[in-house]
């Protein structure tokens, strides 16, 4: 055995294996990108395009959506049975998805009178679009499930709970069985289309790869997976099938998933290390799903790093397509794993993400859970952490924006007449107020429908709970419930109450009345006010006044969103602070706001400090952006992500993986809770931003997700160009 | 050039907002300049506050001023670094104006106070390698943690010649001769190193 954290040295075959792999893949983009239009902002995803596919939903008489989790179930067999089969010639698996059923048809939980005219005008008021009713997947499965009891295993535990439990949940247990035989078409479909391949190809090693593929998956209709590249197929279908169902199908803890394969197929003589480099390569040439990488055992004694953790790394550093693995940081770790994904980032310029675990941890505690519990958690999201199988935390789909709060407590104090900082923030926090308490009763809403017509069809089969008791994890089929709900635009409104109280009542630069027209023209012909307002020390500068502000507000929302569960089912609501990447549409209906940005420009990023923060104070910002975000952590476990993108010249400059390893420590050890790092240098972010095309496989991270750069709209590429230029 | 007025407590709060890094880092500040100890002041103020929030300090200067200055913020400097341009004083006075006599000797006083020294030398073809048999007679005797040998490069060129000064003649060292020279300090038992 090498030493666990050398790399595999890999035959030339291997390469060209991966090396192909990598090359379909970035072909694959281009097509996607012709065929939608230009551009797609998110990540690659995995998924193929066939343009000739096409579906034909099943819709109840006289209706144009599902009314029920059952047609729900019935369109996922149906649409399932009619993919395609797909095996890239180089790959070591088959299976692909084409797209998720929302794309194909409409399924989702029906608007009319889905809640009370009050509440709908409170949501449209506030601007409040991502308002907490009827997201989907948005929990981590617990995979081992799948892999201990195989695909027949898991369709017979769901046909036994449905006789012991009947005639209860008849619904539920109907729906699922119609994904089960879905997914076994699923597979069938794949294992046929190999099997013609495999008849129809030359004598070789690829009709040897057909064969065996095949094999494999016809074994997978009946067994469990036994050895590593059954497992890693099993996975693949896993992912496919689950993405098709509202994208969801993130793998967790993958190294050790994997870790028991690989040692007794490396232990018996069947597996080389570099096989098991190409077969993962394969999983993510399927997808490029989230999935953790190191952290510890749940009583915090013995560290996950593995030789399959590294080997995972490698596979997915070769491949070098986005990829979503996040390295579980903690103080007092094994640093091979974190030291190791770090020479691979100033390597290619991307690569995982930092979970980090002190502040995750603690938050999850906070809310009443051990700290074993805590250590149990895994990335599978853009932000998001959750406890696999067990927890339905349904984090990043609800946001609100907390600039419209501050846009109308303008307009209240201005009406009422002689304004004042003070009265402002009361407005302010009556208006976050009133948002909050309509999230809660629309979290109500989502938790009262969502079983009824979208059931977590796949993700349940792979929870503790939902099967046994006929019940979606939503609805009391897993232990712990939690719903969460993003405060974002931090920055916009610390910089605007700051920008208030320094140049009209600190400075009196300006009169209340002054800026109110200001705003109100959107700065038109007033862009002397507009500088006057930009140009003062903004959040992220030391001892700034934005920074008391962003901590207030942060501070104000945490407190409004954990003082009361939701009214009716009583679920509590975890605040975190996460924009993803959409600030330019969550700016677009926003008037012009104090901190000099102008309708309809982007809101800030997370609660992290608008690009620029640091202009003119110091050379080397990551730190004051770091510390910006340490500050404004909301402390429940949810995140606040920390994006850092640095010139890779000057890391090396200032010390290489050493300093990025003490920012990343440190972080940890403020509270932070995740780093999501690009090191390339400035000129090949500008030059691949002037002309994507000249960069077809530059990957970033944009957010939480990985993506070509190339497949990104020009609005997102300059956000990431613009963290370049300004944090260095 | 560009740069601003800072007053000694809007530098101490912008330490303090990186001072959570050192630990992890094994960092600190290093004062440098232009010549940090001009302002000699400021400089024992900023190494008092910094000393008092546990923060490893080191100041870098080429040491031409008053030995007194450096008897001041002794106590609360971990770590000098301190350039050594020549041996030669002649020589010294061409390349930067001045003699070398201030210089080495108050090196030579703050390394008999066990002060934590490292020499950086610049090695400039044309311009100080012909004495650098000197810089080694000269190190023999004193007292150092390690001398750091710089090899010269052009990356300041176009901002001498934007602020007038002209064209250097100087050339860059090829890395042969630095680790040629880098052993010949080894051989006179000076702890020296070149890292490429």
């Amino acid at each position: 055995m090498s030493a666990i954290n050398k790399d595999v040295l890999l035959s030339p075959e291997i390469l060209r294996r991966i090396n192909s792999m990598h090359d379909e893949k970035v072909k694959q983009n281009k097509i996607k990108l012709e065929a939608y239009g230009g551009f797609y902002n998110t990540d690659d995803h995995g998924f193929i395009y066939f343009p000739d596919f096409k579906y034909e939903p099943i819709y109840a008489e006289g209706k144009d959506e599902t009314d029920s989790g059952v047609l729900a179930g019935k369109n996922l067999r149906k649409f399932l049975s009619q993919i395609p089969g797909y095996c890239y010639k180089d790959s070591a698996l088959a299976g692909c998805w084409v797209g998720c059923v929302r794309r194909y048809m409409h399924i989702r939980i029906p608007s009319e009178n889905l809640m009370p005219p009050d509440l709908e005008a409170i949501n449209e008021k506030y601007h409040m679009r991502r308002a907490g009713i009827g997201g989907t997947n948005h929990l981590g499965p617990d995979v081992a499930i799948g892999l201990r009891l195989g695909w027949k295993g898991i369709f017979d535990r769901l046909l036994y709970y449905k006789e012991f439990n009947a005639p209860a949940s008849a619904e539920f247990y109907e729906a699922h069985e119609d994904t089960m035989h879905g997914i076994m078409t699923y597979i069938e479909n794949n294992a046929k289309y190999v099997r013609k391949l495999y008849e129809e190809e030359p004598e070789g090693w690829y009709k040897d790869n057909y064969k065996t593929i095949a094999d494999i998956l016809d074994k997978l209709m009946v067994s469990p997976p036994e050895t590593f590249r059954e497992a890693c197929q099993f996975l693949a279908i896993f992912q496919s099938v689950d993405r098709t169902y509202f994208m969801g199908g993130a793998l967790g803890q993958l190294d050790e998933l994997l870790r028991p394969y690989f040692e007794r197929d490396m232990k018996a003589g069947i597996l080389t290390e570099e096989e098991a480099v190409w077969m993962v390569a394969s999983l993510f040439y399927n997808d490029t799903h989230y999935s953790q990488l190191g952290g510890r055992t749940p009583d915090g004694k013995k560290s996950l790093n593995s030789r399959m953790s590294f080997i995972i790394l490698q596979a997915a550093h070769t491949l070098h397509i986005p990829y979503n693995l996040a390295i579980r940081v903690y103080e007092g770790q094994d640093e091979s794993l974190l030291d190791k994904s770090l020479e691979y980032i100033l390597e290619k310029g991307s690569g995982p993400a930092f979970s980090l675990s002190k502040g995750i941890e603690e938050g999850f505690m906070k809310q009443g859970h051990p700290k074993e519990l805590a250590r149990m958690g895994a990335k599978v999201g853009c932000n998001w952490v959750a406890l696999p199988g067990i927890e339905y935390p349904l984090q990043d789909v609800t946001r609100l924006n907390l600039a419209w709060p501050l846009v109308y407590a303008l307009d209240d104090v201005m009406e009422a007449g002689e304004p004042t900082l003070e009265k402002l923030w009361d407005r302010y926090a009556y208006h976050t107020e009133v948002m909050c308490d309509a999230i809660k009763r629309n979290y109500d809403i989502h938790l009262n429908k969502i079983s009824d017509y979208i059931p977590e069809l796949v993700l349940n089969l792979f929870c503790h709970g939902p099967v046994e008791r006929g019940l979606n994890c939503a609805s009391g089929g897993v232990d712990i419930i939690n719903l969460n709900c993003d405060g974002i635009a931090i920055a916009t409104v610390a910089d605007s109450f700051a920008a208030i109280e320094q140049r009209v009542v600190k400075e009196k630069k300006l009169t209340w009345e002054e800026l109110y027209e200001a705003l109100k023209c959107d700065f038109e012909g007033k862009e002397d006010i507009r500088l006057m307002l930009k140009s003062i020390p903004r959040f992220g500068s030391p001892e700034s006044l934005a920074k008391k502000w962003a901590k207030r507000i942060s501070e104000h929302y945490v407190e409004e969103i954990t003082k009361s569960p939701t009214p009716e089912n009583r679920i509590k609501v975890i605040p975190g602070h996460f924009s993803h990447g959409g600030i330019l549409s969550w700016g677009k209906y926003l008037p012009a706001t104090p901190n000099g940005r102008k309708m309809g420009d982007a809101i800030s990023h997370s609660s992290e400090p608008d690009p620029g923060f640091a202009k003119g104070l110091t050379s080397f910002s990551p730190t004051l952006k770091a510390n910006a975000v340490a500050l404004t952590q909301p402390g429940w476990g949810n995140s606040a992500p920390l994006h850092l993108d640095i010139d890779s010249d000057m890391v090396i400059k200032n010390g290489g993986i050493d300093c990025l390893k003490a920012l990343i420590m440190t972080h940890n050890e403020m509270g932070g809770t995740l780093i999501n790092l690009n090191c390339i240098t400035k000129e090949q972010i500008m030059r691949a931003h002037a002309d994507p095309e000249s960069e077809p496989d530059l990957v970033v991270r944009v957010t939480g997700y990985s993506a070509f750069f190339a497949s990104l709209s020009k609005e997102y590429r300059q956000q990431v160009v613009d963290r370049y230029l300004t944090n260095n | 050039m560009s740069g601003r007025t800072i007053d000694s407590e809007e530098l101490f709060s912008l330490i303090m907002e990186d001072a959570p890094y050192f630990k992890n880092s094994k960092g600190g500040v290093t004062f440098s300049g232009g010549e940090c100890m001009l302002q000699h002041d400021l400089l024992l103020e900023m190494l008092m506050k910094c000393k008092g929030a546990g923060i490893h300090t080191a100041v870098d200067t080429a040491g031409d001023v008053p030995y007194e200055w450096f008897e001041k913020i002794l106590p609360y400097t971990d770590l000098f670094l301190w350039d050594v341009k020549a041996a030669n004083s002649e020589l010294h006075r061409q390349l930067t104006g001045d003699g070398n006599e201030t210089i080495i000797e108050n090196l030579k006083k703050l390394s008999d106070k066990n002060a934590r020294i490292i020499v950086r030398i610049p090695c400039i073809p044309g311009g100080n390698m012909q004495d650098m048999d000197g810089v080694i007679e000269l190190l023999k005797d004193i007292k150092v943690e390690v001398v750091e040998l710089l090899a010269y490069h052009k990356l300041g060129e176009s901002k001498k010649e934007a602020l007038g000064f002209g064209k250097t003649e100087f050339t860059v060292p090829t890395k042969a001769e630095m680790t040629a020279l880098c052993e010949k300090f080894v051989e006179n038992g000076i702890n020296a190193v070149y890292k490429g």
